[in-house]
């Protein structure tokens, strides 16, 4: 299913977030560019083991984002913020698209989740 | 070849058969589960077959080189698949220092030995075959017993230093048999001083790789999540009564036959020394000394107490070279007479009754252990999560 949304809206990359669960987010974030290599490369915030993906992500500016995970309650105050968000799925795993952030992956989630709530 | 050597062989090759099937067995268990750390290994043995190395040791980490990723690198690199092809390598690493020091004892027909090497894995508890941690740089030692038959005395030596650093440096969970291993061969080889030379060159190009990986972290201090280069590493001498005071945990699943007392295992090392102090073996006496030094000093650091009681992250995964010095040191003993008949007569029961008691048990451990994950700091799901989600 995550394949199927990151290909219909075209996204560049799928972030896994640490919310509701870190372990499952990391085992996401490593385990689908080995087990579905079709997909939009991953990334973890806060946490990603691969440096070269936090570069990346702390640079690069991305158009279409995929969110998996998050609670309701964080997703209800980001859709009042800045940015332009999607719901893709509200049942687990829960899919967020996040359109035209003008920032990297790394301080759009800084925005939509306050360090505090991470 | 005599009908006793012919017997002792088709036992031999009986119990390393049984062995065979026992790790298929537990690979077909586990095969369909991964843990967050093993996605991160699949993807290192991805990287690795395609020529990309971005870090020397595991992802995120200042430590633990991903040898079993390595070895999976070139079978990816032929078209295999990470998921299947990593989990095999592990099942091959986890059995490799057993199975190597067997052949080495069978071929050179001291058969006790290749008998309790061959029968070691399966004579533990199924917790220690379903557990796949911290395995690699055992592993490394199975090529210890192939070095010191190396007819030309300076390059064994040299590479006795190369192999036990090497296992050290992959995991430091070797060293409580590095420490046996290197002080055996201190002893025994001391007469020839030059050797211990050699052997001490042996170290430097592993301690010069490891400075090397080091000083790749230290220029690039944000690839660094995880270290255990900080509290972890500090010495407390009161960490020490309090192992001493819960050993079970420590040791656990690592005494055979009698399963729930791994902590025998300890006192069972003290025992052999005892013996192999009477039997005038002083090179091995010196040598276990050492590792049960070193098994109390590592009781000092908060990284030994790291750990839990479940096989996913289990504490004695720092202790994991007690089997196989337990094994060594009967080795060293050369039982005869009454004792090696004994042995002989009970290993093959012996197996044929925990074999099949590994096999009864292991899925309902494997199931226990996947239902109670929760407050673990690794935890495993099943591999078709992924394929679910992603999918």
């Amino acid at each position: 299913m995550i394949r199927e949304s990151a290909i219909e809206s075209d996204t560049e990359v799928v972030v896994f977030l640490r919310v509701p669960d870190p372990q499952y987010a990391q085992f996401m974030a490593m385990g689908c560019p080995v087990c579905e290599e079709s997909l939009p490369p991953t990334y973890m915030p806060d946490g990603d083991r691969r440096n070269w993906r936090r570069t990346e992500e702390s640079t690069s500016i991305r158009s279409r984002i995929l969110v998996v995970g998050g609670d309701p309650g964080m997703w209800l105050q980001a859709m009042e913020g800045p940015f332009r968000i999607g719901p893709v799925r509200k049942a687990e795993p829960v899919m967020h698209l996040v359109h035209d952030t003008g920032l990297p992956v790394e301080n759009m989630i800084d925005v939509i989740q306050p360090r505090n709530e991470q | 070849m005599r009908t006793s050597d012919r017997i002792l062989h088709i036992l031999f090759w009986s119990i390393v058969l049984l062995g065979i099937i026992d790790r298929l067995l537990i690979l077909q268990l586990t095969i369909g589960y991964a843990s967050d750390d093993l996605t991160v290994i699949w993807l290192a043995a991805q990287d690795y077959s395609r020529g990309i190395f971005h870090e020397p040791f595991f992802y995120g980490q200042n430590y633990g080189v991903m040898l079993e990723a390595l070895l999976a690198a070139p079978l990816v690199a032929f078209g295999a698949d990470p998921i299947i092809a990593v989990p095999v390598v592990i099942a091959f690493i986890a059995m490799a220092p057993f199975w190597s020091f067997a052949f080495y004892y069978f071929l050179r027909k001291e058969y006790v030995g290749a008998l309790l090497f061959a029968a070691l894995p399966l004579l533990l508890p199924p917790e220690h075959g379903i557990q796949y941690t911290n395995l690699n740089g055992l592993a490394v030692l199975a090529i210890c017993p192939w070095v010191q038959r190396i007819r030309n005395n300076a390059l064994s030596a040299f590479l006795i230093g190369l192999v036990l650093t090497a296992a050290a440096a992959v995991n430091l969970n070797a060293l409580v048999a590095c420490a046996a291993f290197g002080t055996w061969f201190l002893f025994a080889r001391s007469k020839k001083p030059e050797l211990i030379g050699w052997a001490a060159l042996g170290t430097v190009p592993v301690l010069a790789g490891f400075w090397a990986a080091m000083h790749f972290y230290a220029q690039r201090p944000e690839a660094v999540m995880n270290t255990v280069f900080d509290w972890r590493f500090v010495f407390h001498g009161e960490g020490i009564p309090i192992a001493f005071g819960q050993l079970d945990a420590h040791f656990a699943w690592l005494f055979p036959i009698w399963w729930p007392n791994g902590h025998l295992v300890l006192w069972a090392l003290v025992a052999i020394c005892i013996m192999l102090y009477r039997r005038g073996k002083k090179a091995s006496v010196l040598g276990l000394l050492a590792a049960l030094v070193v098994i109390v000093l590592a009781m000092g650091f908060p990284k030994t107490h790291d750990g839990t009681g479940s096989v996913f992250f289990p504490l004695s995964r720092i202790f994991l070279a007690a089997p196989l010095l337990f094994g060594w040191g009967i080795s060293q003993l050369d039982l005869q007479g009454k004792c090696r008949k004994f042995f002989v007569t009970s290993v093959g029961p012996a197996v044929v009754i925990c074999f099949i008691l590994r096999f009864v048990m292991a899925p309902g451990i494997f199931a226990s252990a996947l239902a109670n994950q929760e407050q673990l700091p690794l935890r495993v799901w099943p591999v078709e999560l992924i394929a679910n989600s992603a999918g």
